[in-house]
C-alpha cells in the first residue's frame, strides 16, 4: 500500500485566494501555478481553519469545488482535516 | 466590465439569446395577505391583474393572475385560483425561518438583484420594520443575499454581487460539471451511488491533474 500526494486544486477568485495563501505558510505544503488553478500538494495530512481563512460557512462548504486529490478525514464547520488518498 | 455582465465565453457559444426574465409565476391561496405583502410590504407596484373564467379543461377554475412590478421589466406573478383550498404540502409554510430547511421547496426562490451593500441593508431594515424575519446577511461565493418568506412561505432572496463573473468561472463550471455528469452515469451504469461531493472533487482533481502532465 502506497500513498501518493494529496492534491487541491484552487481556482484562481478571490474568494478562495486565502486559501492558497495559508497553504504557502504551511511547511509541509508545495504551492504552484497552474493556469486556471493554483495547485497545493502535501505528503502529510494537513488542516484548514475557517475563521483563520475568513471564509463564511456558505463559502466554507465549498472549499474544495475546485478539486481535491485527498481523502477528506473530517469536515466540521471550522476545521476541515485532509490526507493523501490510499491507493494500492 | 459591469458586475452584471456574463463572461465573453458564455455569451459568444448563445447567438440565440434571452433577455432577462419576464415574470416569475406561482400559485397563491392568501389573496389578500398576497397582495398586502408585494404592494405594501415590499412596495413592489402592482402593474397588471388578468380575471378570467377557467381555461380549457372543465377542472381548470376560474382565477385572477395579478403582477407586481419587480424591476428592469421583470414582475413577479400571481394565480389565484377560485375556490381552491390550500395543499396540504404548503398548509404549513407561512412563518417558517428563512432558513432552506426543505431543499426541495424552498430551492424554488426567486433572487432579486441589488447594486449595492447599502441598498441589501436597506431592503433588510424595511422588512424587519414591517414585521418579517430577515435572514442574516449569507455571503456565497459570488453574492451576498438576505433570505425571507411570502405569506405563502415562498422563499424569497434579494441579492448583490460581490465580483463580476470572469472566463475562468465558466471554465471551472464545465470542469465541476463533466466531473459530476460522468459520475452520474457511471452511476446510473451500475457503478457507485452519486451521494457524496466528495466524489466530484476527487474526480476533477484527476482530470485537472491529467492535463497538467499532459501541458508538461
Amino acid at each position: 500500500m502506497t500513498s501518493q500526494p494529496l492534491q487541491i486544486f484552487v481556482l484562481n477568485v478571490p474568494e478562495f485566494a486565502s486559501l492558497t495563501e495559508a497553504a504557502r505558510a504551511m511547511p509541509e505544503c508545495r504551492v504552484e501555478n497552474a493556469g486556471d488553478y493554483t495547485v497545493i500538494s502535501s505528503d502529510v495530512p494537513i488542516a484548514f481553519g475557517r475563521r483563520a481563512l475568513g471564509l463564511k460557512p456558505a463559502v466554507w462548504y465549498g472549499l474544495f469545488t475546485g478539486g481535491l486529490d485527498g481523502q477528506i478525514e473530517s469536515y466540521e464547520r471550522d476545521v476541515v482535516r485532509i490526507a493523501p488518498r490510499r491507493s494500492r | 466590465m459591469k458586475l452584471n455582465d456574463i463572461p465573453a465565453a458564455a455569451a459568444a457559444h448563445n447567438a440565440l439569446r434571452l433577455h432577462g426574465v419576464d415574470h416569475t409565476a406561482r400559485p397563491t391561496w392568501r389573496l389578500r395577505e398576497t397582495v398586502e405583502f408585494y404592494r405594501d410590504v415590499l412596495g413592489l407596484p402592482l402593474i397588471h391583474t388578468i380575471s378570467a373564467r377557467g381555461w380549457g379543461p372543465a377542472t381548470h377554475p376560474d382565477f385572477l393572475h395579478f403582477f407586481f412590478d419587480s424591476g428592469n421589466g421583470s414582475t413577479i406573478a400571481f394565480f389565484y385560483y377560485l375556490g381552491g383550498e390550500v395543499p396540504a404540502s404548503l398548509a404549513d409554510r407561512p412563518g417558517r425561518a428563512p432558513l432552506p430547511e426543505d431543499h426541495v421547496f424552498d430551492a424554488t426562490h426567486t433572487a432579486w438583484l441589488v447594486d449595492t451593500q447599502d441598498e441589501l441593508h436597506a431592503w433588510k431594515t424595511r422588512l424587519e420594520s414591517r414585521g418579517v424575519t430577515v435572514s442574516a446577511e449569507t455571503a456565497h461565493e459570488v453574492i451576498e443575499s438576505i433570505y425571507f418568506r411570502d405569506p405563502n412561505g415562498y422563499f424569497i432572496e434579494i441579492t448583490r454581487k460581490l465580483r463580476a463573473l470572469a472566463d475562468i468561472d465558466a471554465r471551472d463550471a464545465a470542469a465541476t460539471l463533466e466531473a459530476a455528469m460522468q459520475i452520474e452515469d457511471e452511476a446510473l451504469a451500475g457503478g457507485a451511488p452519486f451521494t457524496r461531493i466528495d466524489a466530484v472533487w476527487q474526480r476533477k482533481a484527476q482530470r485537472l491533474g491529467q492535463h497538467l502532465r499532459q501541458e508538461r
